[in-house]
This record gives C-alpha cells, sequence and structure tokens, in this order.
C-alpha cells in the first residue's frame, strides 16, 4: 500500500507541474509591421497619435510635478512635461503606448532642451529615442544624414528591444494641427516617422 | 483501501506540487537596493492601464481594481507618470513608465515578469532611460498565501524586483547623465492612498564609463 501511495504521490506531483506549466498567461495579439523598404536598403515605419482622443490623462497639459523653485532654470525654460499616449499604425489601429518627455537639462555651453520618447508595442518591442540624449558608451550625436529624415525635430533611436533588437536609426517627429477648440484643447495627429538599417553584419 | 491510498497520494502529490513550487529553487535570484545607491521613493499620480498585481498577472477577475486598455494591442500594459521624492521628501524628478506583460512567463521557474521602460528626467539637470525586466513572483506568492490564509512571515508588504542576467539597465541619457551607465533595483509596495496602484523605492547604481 506504502508504495501505491508513494507511486501516486509522484504521479499527482508530476501531473500538478505538467498542469501548472500549461498555465493561459494573458498575451498581446500580435499586428503586423507596416513598415516599407527604402531605396538605401533601410525601411520606413510611421506611427500616430490622433489629439486629442489617444492621449492619456489631462488633455490640456501633462503632468507638471510640483517642484523646489531652486530645481528650475532662470531663463524661463523651466517647464518639463510627460505626456502618454495611445500608438496607431498606419492602418489606424491602436498597437502601442508612447511618452514623450520634454525639458531642460544641463548641457556643455549652459542649458539645452531634451526631448525623449519612449515607443512601446506589447507583442513587436520597444523603440527608446530621443532628441538631445545619447546611448550609454557613445559620443553626443553630430549633425549627420538622417537617412533622408529633416534635421529638425528628428532625432536618433537610442536602442531598441525584440524585434527592434537589431537596428538602429533615426525618428522625426511632426504635428498637424487641426484647430484649437475654445477649451484650448489641440486637435490633429502627431506623426512619428521611424527609419531604420538593420546593425547586423 | 486501494483506491483510497492513490487518491491520497494523487492529493498529497498535488499540495507537495504547490509546496514546492511557493518554495523554488530555481527562481531567479531577486538583487536589493546597493547602499551606495542614489535612492528615490516614487508615487504614480496618473495611472492608465492594466494594473500587475497578481491577479493581473496570473489573468484573474480579482483582486485590486484593473482597468486593462479595451484596445486588444494594449491590453497587457499599462503607462504612469512618476514623481520621485529624495530622502527629503521633496520632489526631485519626473518619470514616465510603460510597462509590458512578459511574453514568457515560466511559473516552474517561478518568473512571471514584466518589461518596465522608464525615462526619468531631473530639472535642469539630466534625464534617463532604464529598462527593466522584473520578476513579480513574490507579489504572486505572497497574496496567494494570504487569500489562503496562511501566514507569510517574510512578507512585509514590499516585493523586490530583479533584472535578468547580462541586461544593460541604463539605455541612456542626457545632460549630466549623458554617457554614464549603470544598474537600478526597485522595490515595490502597493500605494497606501490608491491600493490598485504599487508604488516603490528605486535605487539607481550610475557608473561612469572610467568605472
Amino acid at each position: 500500500m506504502i508504495r501505491r501511495f508513494l507511486a501516486s504521490f509522484a504521479l499527482g506531483m508530476v501531473l500538478t507541474l505538467i498542469v501548472i506549466s500549461f498555465y493561459p498567461f494573458q498575451k498581446a495579439p500580435r499586428f503586423p509591421s507596416s513598415a516599407v523598404a527604402l531605396t538605401n536598403g533601410g525601411r520606413e515605419e510611421v506611427f500616430s497619435v490622433r489629439l486629442p482622443d489617444d492621449r492619456l490623462g489631462n488633455p490640456r497639459s501633462a503632468t507638471t510635478a510640483a517642484f523646489p523653485r531652486t530645481a528650475f532654470a532662470a531663463d524661463g525654460n523651466d517647464r518639463i512635461v510627460t505626456e502618454l499616449f495611445r500608438v496607431r499604425d498606419a492602418e489606424g489601429r491602436v498597437i502601442g503606448i508612447a511618452s514623450r518627455i520634454s525639458g531642460t537639462v544641463a548641457g556643455v555651453r549652459g542649458a539645452s532642451r531634451v526631448t525623449d520618447w519612449m515607443l512601446v508595442i506589447p507583442s513587436r518591442g520597444a523603440l527608446v529615442m530621443s532628441r538631445g540624449s545619447v546611448p550609454v558608451g557613445e559620443m553626443p550625436e553630430l549633425p549627420a544624414n538622417r537617412l533622408g529624415l529633416p534635421a529638425a525635430g528628428s532625432g536618433s533611436v537610442l536602442q531598441g528591444t525584440d524585434e527592434f533588437s537589431e537596428l538602429a536609426g533615426f525618428y522625426a517627429e511632426e504635428m498637424m494641427v487641426e484647430k484649437v477648440d475654445s477649451a484650448g484643447i489641440v486637435h490633429g495627429e502627431l506623426t512619428l516617422t521611424t527609419r531604420l538599417q538593420s546593425t547586423v553584419q | 483501501m486501494k483506491g483510497l491510498s492513490i487518491i491520497l497520494g494523487l492529493l498529497a502529490g498535488a499540495v507537495g506540487a504547490v509546496v514546492l513550487l511557493f518554495n523554488n529553487p530555481l527562481q531567479p535570484s531577486r538583487p536589493s537596493i546597493l547602499p551606495n545607491a542614489s535612492v528615490y521613493d516614487w508615487r504614480a499620480p496618473e495611472f492608465h492601464g492594466a494594473s500587475f498585481g497578481a491577479a493581473g498577472l496570473m489573468n484573474l477577475p480579482i483582486g485590486p481594481r484593473s482597468e486593462p486598455f479595451g484596445a486588444a494591442g494594449i491590453a497587457t500594459a499599462n503607462a504612469a507618470v512618476l514623481i520621485l521624492t529624495d530622502e527629503d521628501g521633496q520632489p526631485a524628478a519626473l518619470a514616465a513608465r510603460i510597462t509590458v506583460l512578459g511574453e514568457t512567463p515560466d511559473l516552474l521557474r517561478s518568473d512571471v515578469g514584466v518589461s518596465s521602460y522608464t525615462n526619468i528626467i531631473w530639472p535642469n539637470y539630466g534625464s534617463l532611460f532604464l529598462r527593466g525586466e522584473e520578476n513579480r513572483w513574490a507579489l504572486i506568492r505572497d497574496s496567494a498565501l494570504k487569500f489562503s490564509g496562511m501566514s507569510n512571515a517574510g512578507a512585509d508588504g514590499r516585493f523586490r524586483v530583479s533584472r535578468l542576467a547580462g541586461m544593460r539597465d541604463v539605455i541612456g541619457g542626457s545632460g549630466a547623465f549623458a554617457n554614464i551607465g549603470g544598474r537600478y533595483a526597485e522595490e515595490l509596495s502597493w500605494d497606501e492612498d490608491n491600493p490598485e496602484r504599487l508604488a516603490g523605492t528605486i535605487g539607481l547604481g550610475l557608473l561612469t564609463d572610467e568605472n
């Protein structure tokens, strides 16, 4: 009887662990990439944010913390803004979330402006992008050919993860304002155009 | 008698498996905040999407209120604005954080994780991008023990979260943090004022290239 109990014990343990290993965790559906090939060998993918519908949180101004006055620059460039958005692909489907932080940081020649973007697509990975930040271990960005993107309003991709992990390149941010309503809310579309190339030799 | 011993054996085996799971020797290590790290407490005054407490991680309709995004593509993600306060309790930095449920959870290794992307800005000083792979198994285990009425002497209401080995946590930065790498560790707890939201303490261990 003891042998039968021990055999059942082992069987019960193994079966339970097998059942546990198949636990139905939630997974994000994967939407196909809408990237198009560029003639120079790169790829372009455009993401968009419809305003004000895709803004998460306060639609008029993003959260600004009540920092001590000494933390701010004396020249009036003291506003740091954090914004959160839903992000759509070229077909208008919501596929990701993005954050945008803009503010003033210390620079070599005094204060400088920085704009940071994080674009996260749950089923595909993330793109960390910035105008003013540099990846760890690399030199500050120098003026260069940005794969055809205009210098104004553009920056570099600092890192990609998962599906974007072996890609590097640039992005451009463009705001198309349709109107500003009586409440001061901006209606329009914000587009993020990314141009990436493979880093694999 | 023969059938009873088999049933008892199967039940005891199932209980043994659960006990083994809760005391899993294979679970990834969870780093503590280093003594020399810059430490900030944070809270999320703005939060949108799924709450990754125990119920949210396990896809169960119980526990803290969770309001996932309606769009299927982002139902497994959340976004928050964080305010970081220094040791004097003064606001020191503002941050955005986007968190996504891991695509490859493994209960047998006690690894139920989320990927988090954090962008912190210190006004007029610098900004940092952080990437973390957090294992929130401790949150699930402690919640399960509490739900079952079993005491958990090790639970103090805070959960250390780990990163995967080999991951470079600090991706990049600007201003005073340009070209500075490093690691970070975090402890999470439920926000006393907003029970459905997590708050935490983050310890940044920054390294210059010379380190």
